[in-house]
């Protein structure tokens, strides 16, 4: 009942929104194809293994967190990847290292940090953030 | 002969009025030693200025040890000096480099964001203000600025360059402060890069770029976490190797989706570090230089801040 509840809610406010992500047809199909534990280099050491998935999530930049000029406020995103302690995201705007992310997930509410951000496309970044907090959704 | 590092300073930082407080060597170009030139409590006379001044084969210099002298001494008469109409503009440009220059060493040294962003804020003015003086030209001030491969040495020259750009391109009052303060912050990342992979004489391997490509991302972090600097000085720090083909770091970016002030920085950054002498290179001319960078406008470099700055250093050869 409660993940019903928290999927129609979500589903509200993904459909208030545009999505504005312009895909490439290679990321496409990767997002769609590539699945388990994401493929590494020496030069990137991470804490935790990160594992891919394929999901949409909503992604608001809080008030209390700095603003860039030309920023928008709420957007969706894709969610790309998750580890123990960090979730990749795909939006249409570029954020900023340091800003702090308010993502709305299905069933949950994350808080995070931007750890950095890689252009892969016009209106098409990734984004690594560093969860903050972790919140199951409660119903109302 | 003299162990002790010496230091070089420039002629135009003398004063007929003052001591300079520090003991100060000469050496021309053929001497294999320095020898006295004047001593720190003596005024150096108004015929034996102009010699040094014109002689371009004299190089002054100061003890390290009197180093922190000498800087009291330009700080204590700085005020003074740049607003005294008799001094001309060159030996204010000189005295404001060694200010510049000191004071950026004395912050990264102690290395705490908050006091660096308000020294460079309050040297930002200066420059600001200097770079409205149309009596200096460009390459004038070029000549006037040091050249050797120091964090400090490079940002304040890239701050002078920025103003200069910006300010030919229509910029004045806060707006050119602002991008004169975003020039000394541009390279804040690299006090948290080894300073064996900056100094490195050789080629960088992987690693090392690698570790080099982070800068832009940890002055961007360092400068938001400090809550002093302003949105433009922020994106100069985090956008200055970016290229408007996208192929820059460290987002990839590209067009106008970069700031038109990082924009600037990039041009100033690039022209500053190819005539700086690097460990592994001696410096380029200005000429070469140009050469380089204008093969990259449009893929690296902004066309029109491009050859605004064209414009700024030729106006020196033409002269």
């Amino acid at each position: 009942m409660l993940v019903k509840h928290c999927q129609q809610t979500f589903e509200q406010l993904v459909d208030s929104l545009v999505m504005r992500i312009q895909l490439t047809d290679s990321l496409k199909e990767s997002l769609n194809s590539d699945r388990g534990a994401t493929r590494t280099n020496p030069f990137e050491l991470r804490g935790a293994s990160r594992f891919r998935c394929f999901g949409e999530c909503v992604a608001t930049i809080p008030t209390n967190s700095f603003r860039m000029p030309g920023q928008e406020t709420q957007s969706i995103a894709i969610v790309r990847d998750l580890s123990r302690k960090g979730i990749g995201i795909i939006t249409h705007q570029q954020l900023y290292p340091e800003q702090m992310i308010d993502l709305q997930l299905e069933n949950a509410a994350v808080e995070a940090r931007v750890a950095r951000t890689r252009c892969l496309a016009p209106f098409c970044f990734e984004v690594g953030l560093m969860i903050v907090k972790y919140e199951p959704r409660e119903a109302t | 002969m003299l162990d002790i590092p010496l230091i070089p300073i420039s002629p135009l930082t003398l004063s007929s009025l003052f001591p300079v407080g520090a003991d100060i060597y000469s050496r021309h170009s053929g001497d294999q030693f320095p020898v006295l030139f004047l001593a720190a409590n003596q005024l150096v006379n108004e015929d034996a200025l102009e010699v040094v001044t014109k002689a371009e084969d004299l190089r002054l210099f100061i003890c390290q040890d009197h180093c922190e002298l000498f800087q009291k001494h330009l700080r204590d008469h700085f005020d003074l000096w740049f607003n005294d109409d008799s001094i001309s503009i060159n030996n204010k440009a000189a005295m404001l480099s060694e200010v510049v220059r000191n004071v950026l060493s004395e912050e990264f040294t102690r290395n705490d964001t908050k006091s660096i962003v308000t020294a460079s804020k309050q040297l930002g003015v200066q420059v600001a203000k200097l770079a409205t003086d149309s009596s200096i030209t460009g390459a004038e001030l070029c000549q006037i600025l040091h050249h050797d491969f120091g964090t400090f040495t490079h940002s304040g020259n890239v701050a002078f360059y920025c103003s200069l750009i910006a300010s030919e391109m229509g910029y004045a009052g806060e707006e050119l402060e602002e991008i004169a303060t975003g020039g000394l912050l541009h390279d804040l990342g690299k006090l948290d890069i080894d300073e064996r992979i900056l100094n490195k004489p050789g080629k960088l391997d992987e690693f090392e770029f690698r570790t080099i490509k982070e800068h832009p991302l940890a002055g961007f972090r360092r400068l938001t976490k400090s809550n002093e600097a302003t949105q433009t000085q922020l994106l100069m720090t985090y956008q200055h190797h970016e290229r408007l083909d996208g192929k820059g770091y460290p987002v990839g970016i590209g067009g106008h989706e970069i700031d038109i002030a990082s924009r600037i920085c990039t041009v100033a950054d690039v022209f500053e570090a190819m005539t700086s002498n690097r460990p592994y290179r001696s410096a380029l001319s200005y000429k070469q230089t140009l050469e380089i960078m204008g093969e990259g406008v449009n893929n690296a470099f902004d066309k029109e801040v491009f050859q605004c700055w064209s414009s700024i250093v030729n106006k020196r050869s033409s002269n």
